[in-house]
């Protein structure tokens, strides 16, 4: 048995003792969708089911929001962004380790984080998906 | 399909009301809405009620129209119960629009009403986060401001916005409000004042965003039939086209896009025809993005018009000649049809110490609402042609 589950439903899944994205791919057009559809909505054809499709963890900042306020359980400041995953898929999450937030700047190279947001009923943990940018040191 | 006439529009002043129920408010605007257009109010044939937050701040979840209309006195007739989030009153047009347009009935009114100011700001801000998608978005803890945010920065970074350029369409909103007596603020505003207020998600500041307000607007659509035996100027809604958001590609066309294009085409003008314009301005800034999006000006070229003034009023395309959601206030439900509403007026010639001269004949409205997949949820895209 698992021992966490993922905070946003059917976005994660472990591969080779990794916790990765998982999203999915149409078996026509093979465009990537995250988090995963049920049916391409370019094709809309259900004679093949789509096909899982684990992502890599890298993508870069298309943009992003430093934002003073934030929903509950959520700390100041709030960093959201839209995040372009290597596999051509933009994804909102949230930016974390970022240190001085004059820092963030859009293109940045992000790096996927799985972050534990609390535990379950059941005392599973609950895991969801952050970036951490990549700061090339001078 | 048949053209359809805005026979009749009203609205309450936008505010905070601790005194008055979404029923108060809603008999206000729909009574005032008869009364303009000079229709008898049994012969009232359909009814469209848009809201979007009731059912989370009064528990009325259910049935919000049916126990409305009943404080109007509007009995009997079909009633139906329209939310798209802050596009519901547009939503609400649209329905009341194809209604008409298709010979079901002659006569139809859309009511759009919301009452946020509930004594409990956690419950009012809990209720507006309702508009995202709750298992994804939503549990990432997406905030509509940082949304605007993002898309403001990518703006900026790829076209040289400033943040004077920015600001001013708040102080611009303000200038218009403080002259429209429905406007919840009246204030005027500076652009230094904008940027030194308070940050709320870089470059969005505290004076660029609408604020929270109850209020209901509501618009009498008709068949050429009825306007004829009516003393009415002639408001034709040349177009009313609503899309929905798609799970885009990285470098698609958006949902404002796509919806104007749609809506230009079905009125038969282009962008250069528009004379005035009511934009959704959740958050000022949006505004300028708007003034490409619609095709009023070309990309990158909206800093240039707020700095020369294009779109103030005097200018020669007016946007938000009533204030827009900054500073007339935005309560969701009505938002759009108080859109109709100011372009009704100005269409007629009516707006007051804010009427764009001269007289305008082709008047824009553009509203959004939600978020879903990265995109608006719901844009409706009205085009009233004074005939």
């Amino acid at each position: 048995m698992k021992k966490w589950v993922p905070e946003v439903p059917n976005t994660l899944g472990e591969y080779r003792g990794e916790i990765r994205l998982i999203g999915s791919e149409c078996p026509f057009c093979k465009r990537v969708f995250f988090p995963a559809v049920k049916i391409c909505p370019d094709c809309l054809d259900d004679s093949q089911p789509m096909k899982k499709k684990i992502l890599k963890n890298n993508g870069k900042i298309f943009s992003f929001s430093i934002a003073q306020v934030a929903p509950p359980g959520f700390e100041i400041p709030h960093v959201q962004a839209y995040i372009d995953l290597d596999e051509g898929v933009r994804v909102f999450s949230l930016i974390i380790d970022y240190g001085d937030p004059g820092r963030l700047r859009t293109w940045l190279s992000v790096k996927l984080e799985i972050v534990r947001v609390g535990e379950n009923e059941e005392g599973k943990e609950r895991l969801t998906y952050c970036f951490r940018p990549i700061f090339e040191e001078n | 399909m048949r053209p359809v006439y805005v026979l009749g529009v009203g609205m309450t002043k936008f505010g905070k009301y601790i005194e008055k129920s979404l029923k108060d408010l809603s008999f206000e605007a729909a009574w005032n809405a008869i009364h303009d257009s000079g229709i008898i109010a049994n012969e009232i044939e359909m009814a469209f009620f848009a809201n979007a937050y009731a059912g989370l701040i009064t528990g009325q979840e259910s049935i919000r129209g049916q126990t409305v209309f009943r404080e109007i006195g509007l009995m009997g007739i079909p009633i139906f119960n329209i939310e798209n989030a802050c596009a519901s009153g547009s939503s609400a047009f649209y329905l009341a629009h194809l209604a008409v347009a298709s010979g079901q009935v002659d006569i139809a009114l859309a009511l759009g009403a919301e009452k946020l100011f509930c004594g409990d700001l956690n419950k009012s801000l809990h209720a507006l986060s309702t508009s995202s998608d709750l298992d994804i978005e939503g549990r990432m803890g997406m905030l509509f401001a940082g949304i605007y945010s993002m898309r403001v920065r990518n703006h900026m970074e790829k076209y040289g916005l400033t943040k004077e350029q920015l600001a001013k369409v708040a102080v611009k909103n303000h200038d218009h409000g403080a002259l429209n007596p429905y406007a919840q603020y009246r204030n005027r505003v500076s652009v230094d004042e904008v940027l030194e207020s308070r940050m709320i998600a870089d470059p969005i500041t505290l004076l660029m965003t609408c604020p929270m307000g109850d209020g209901a607007a509501a618009v009498i659509v008709g068949s050429e039939n009825v306007l004829s035996r009516l003393n009415q100027r002639a408001v034709r809604a040349a177009s009313t086209v609503l899309q929905t958001a798609r799970i885009s590609k990285i470098g698609d066309k958006g949902i404002v896009e796509r919806t104007s294009k749609e809506a230009y085409d079905k009125a038969g003008i282009s962008p250069k025809d528009v004379n005035v314009a009511e934009l959704h301005d959740a958050v000022a800034p949006i505004e300028l993005l708007l003034y490409e999006q619609l095709g009023l000006c070309k990309p990158g070229e909206s800093g240039h018009w707020i700095d020369e003034g294009v779109t103030w009023i005097g200018g020669s395309l007016p946007a938000n000649p009533s204030g827009g959601l900054s500073s007339k206030g935005h309560p969701a439900g009505a938002t759009g049809l108080a859109q109709i509403t100011e372009l009704v007026w100005q269409l007629r010639g009516e707006a007051g110490e804010r009427q764009v001269k001269p007289i305008p004949k082709f008047a824009l409205a553009e509203n959004g609402g939600g978020n879903v997949a990265g995109e608006t949820a719901a844009v409706a895209i009205h085009i009233l042609i004074r005939e």
